[in-house]
């Protein structure tokens, strides 16, 4: 399924997105690194109509004036949602766009349906071990398979500006968030990549906890890149989710080698 | 030094050579089989009395071989009898059931315990894959897994899910909780490299449960040592179990004959369905690599190794207290393990001669190696 990129002027700037497919929408929100065009975005796509937006900033884009940290970026994000999308939507989030996906969540949950947080960052626990910096360690703890990993086509350059562009927004623990997670109403699928070596177990074990109606799944054989590692496995997994609702949950007998079946 | 007393149930009621597995239930006969499973509990309740710290069982199906197709079952009875000694569930057949339940069962034991319970987390012996179904060549992938997610299922703060590539379940909450915190002490096989390796990459003790050969115990005791170093973690003592079959008797020639009769029964009728099943599954799958295979091609060979030869290479305990205390001091001297399991019940030898071997064990050996 091939995605198509766009732009969009909203209130604080422009815009880049990228589109797929029919269907139902979903929000996918990156991680740190920017836009991947993995497999199961490209299955995805068969069923629903994925929007991936470029955070401000990210593969040469431009910051939006005053829009710094989680919350502000959130804000960008529901205007998109707004102009864009233009109904409730489905919302998946990895690592920084899981913490912004939580954002999103607690500030229109009228305008969000049903939420997917990956490998979540900004609730890093005090006593955590701290981020890797070493680029071979961080690899190392975010891939069980880096086998899997397709060439990127960014430059070095764009990939240390994504890096920087991510501090922007990032937070090590946003306690406002945290104090806030009680107030998401969607319900909510956490993954937790079952070897995670970047994002604490209890960041996962936390949203759980606070989130109503969640449910905590451990992608065995994956870590940070669930996506990537595991591509199968998590369409397998979202894809049943974001078909089915709380519904996910009551084995439903036939389940093709796919993963999902899908109304036509 | 710990002692672990290891029981299989056999059932001795039958003369049927079998050359087929599963092996016909006709010949059981369950008036005996209730006889029998009354006598093995006392027995096993007999060896706490006896100093036993631990009293073992496991999971065998289908044959006369052993009577424990739910080894929990046993565990559950034996805490009902015993006050002291650990439950040693040696184990559950992990990739043949349902992880989530072995990992409920096992709460459940050491709840009602009280911490008793030592959790075995075994992968089996190939034949067993047949009787449940399940491929041999998924044997070892299931188990990893299988492992993974009863530690999180006995450890998790929250309802979870798990997405695998053999198990996927949505939502986990295990009630009860374990006893022992975080988890009960997991005890795996080491009979080839790659268990070995394993249970040391668990964190788990490692279990050679039936030992045939000193150099080749080193060697793996050697595997699991360097594997847990790698791993950031140093075995002790405590570790490493080591097992075989004993008989203590008043006279060397009495264990002799005694134990010798066991054995020929052990390997013509209790064992004789089952290396039938053993050899297609060995031959027809990847259970093992090409050298553990051929190691364990030959069942009957395996299982008719002479005593004399057994007694050569120190792989078997028979004779008077003296011997078997002697023969302890050495395999401790060789292998520096903490916990020594002894199985006396071997093929059809008498329950009041298993019985007879545990008072001696208590009255003449146990004092002269218990601190070891």
């Amino acid at each position: 399924m091939a995605y198509t990129r766009h732009d969009v002027t909203l209130p604080t700037g422009p815009l880049s997105y990228y589109k797929a497919g029919s269907g139902r929408p979903v929000l996918y929100l990156h991680s740190g690194t920017g836009v991947r065009f993995t497999e199961p975005l490209d299955k995805l796509a068969e069923h629903f109509t994925v929007y991936m937006p470029i955070f401000p900033g990210y593969d040469g884009t431009k910051l939006h004036a005053g829009v710094k940290g989680g919350k502000a970026l959130a804000q960008v994000f529901l205007a998109f949602v707004d102009t864009v999308i233009k109904e409730k939507t489905d919302v998946i989030g990895h690592s920084i766009g899981g913490y912004i996906a939580a954002w999103l969540a607690v500030m229109a949950g009228d305008k969000i349906d049903q939420l997917v947080l990956v490998g979540t960052g900004g609730l890093r626990p005090k006593g955590s071990p701290p981020m890797p910096t070493d680029p071979k360690e961080m690899l190392k703890r975010a891939y069980v398979h880096p086998e899997n990993i397709k060439p990127d086509n960014r430059t070095p350059e764009v990939s240390a500006k994504n890096r920087e562009t991510a501090q922007h927004y990032s937070a090590v623990f946003d306690e406002e968030l945290a104090g806030k997670l009680k107030e998401i109403t969607a319900i909510t699928l956490i993954i937790h990549g079952e070897k995670e070596g970047i994002i604490p177990e209890e960041t996962s074990v936390l949203l759980r906890s606070r989130i109503k109606t969640s449910y905590m799944i451990y992608l065995y054989d994956a870590a940070h890149v669930p996506e990537v590692d595991q591509p199968q496995r998590f369409f397998n997994l979202v894809g049943d989710f974001l078909t089915r609702g709380q519904a996910f949950l009551v084995n439903k007998g036939d389940r093709p080698p796919a993963g999902v079946s899908l109304p036509s | 030094m710990q002692f672990s007393y290891f029981h299989l149930m056999p059932y001795t009621a039958t003369r049927t050579v079998p050359h087929d597995w599963p092996v016909s239930n006709k010949d059981f006969d369950p008036k005996v089989g209730a006889n029998l499973y009354r006598g093995y509990l006392d027995n096993l309740t007999l060896a706490e009395e006896c100093g036993f710290d631990w009293i073992g069982c496991n999971e065998h199906h289908m044959s006369p071989y052993g009577l424990m197709s739910n080894p929990n079952i046993i565990g559950a009875a034996l805490i009902e009898r015993t006050k002291r000694a650990k439950i040693a569930i040696v184990g559950s057949l992990v990739p043949l059931l349902n992880p989530i339940r072995i990992a409920e069962e096992y709460a459940m034991l050491d709840v009602m315990s009280g911490g008793r319970l030592i959790a075995g987390l075994l992968r089996g012996i190939p034949h067993e894959y047949v009787a449940y179904n399940v491929p041999p060549d998924e044997s070892y992938g299931r188990l990893i897994e299988a492992i993974h997610l009863i530690k999180k299922a006995w450890t998790a703060q929250e309802p979870f899910g798990w997405e695998g590539k053999y198990y996927q379940f949505r939502a986990i909450s295990i009630w009860p909780k374990p006893y022992q915190q975080p988890h009960p002490r997991i005890l795996m096989s080491g009979s080839t490299e790659s268990s070995a390796k394993l249970a040391a990459r668990e964190g788990a003790m490692l279990g050679l449960v039936q030992i045939t050969d000193v150099e080749a115990t080193k060697k793996m005791i050697r595997v699991y040592r360097d594997e847990a170093k790698e791993c950031g973690w140093n075995p002790g003592p405590e570790d490493i179990l080591i097992g075989c079959s004993c008989l203590i008797a008043d006279s060397f020639k009495e264990a002799k004959e005694t134990l010798e009769e066991g054995r020929n029964f052990l390997a013509d009728i209790l064992g004789g369905g089952m290396r039938t099943a053993q050899q297609l599954v060995l031959q027809k799958s990847r259970y093992y690599d090409d050298d553990s295979k051929k190691k364990f091609m030959d069942m009957r060979k395996i299982m008719r190794v002479p005593i004399e030869d057994l007694l050569a290479k120190k792989a078997i305990m028979c004779g008077t207290a003296e011997m078997v205390t002697e023969s302890i001091h050495h395999l401790h001297k060789e292998f520096g393990h903490g916990c020594m399991s002894l199985s006396m019940k071997i093929g059809n030898v008498p329950d009041e001669v298993t019985a007879k071997s545990l008072r001696l064990f208590r009255d003449k050996v146990r004092p002269h190696v218990h601190n070891l």
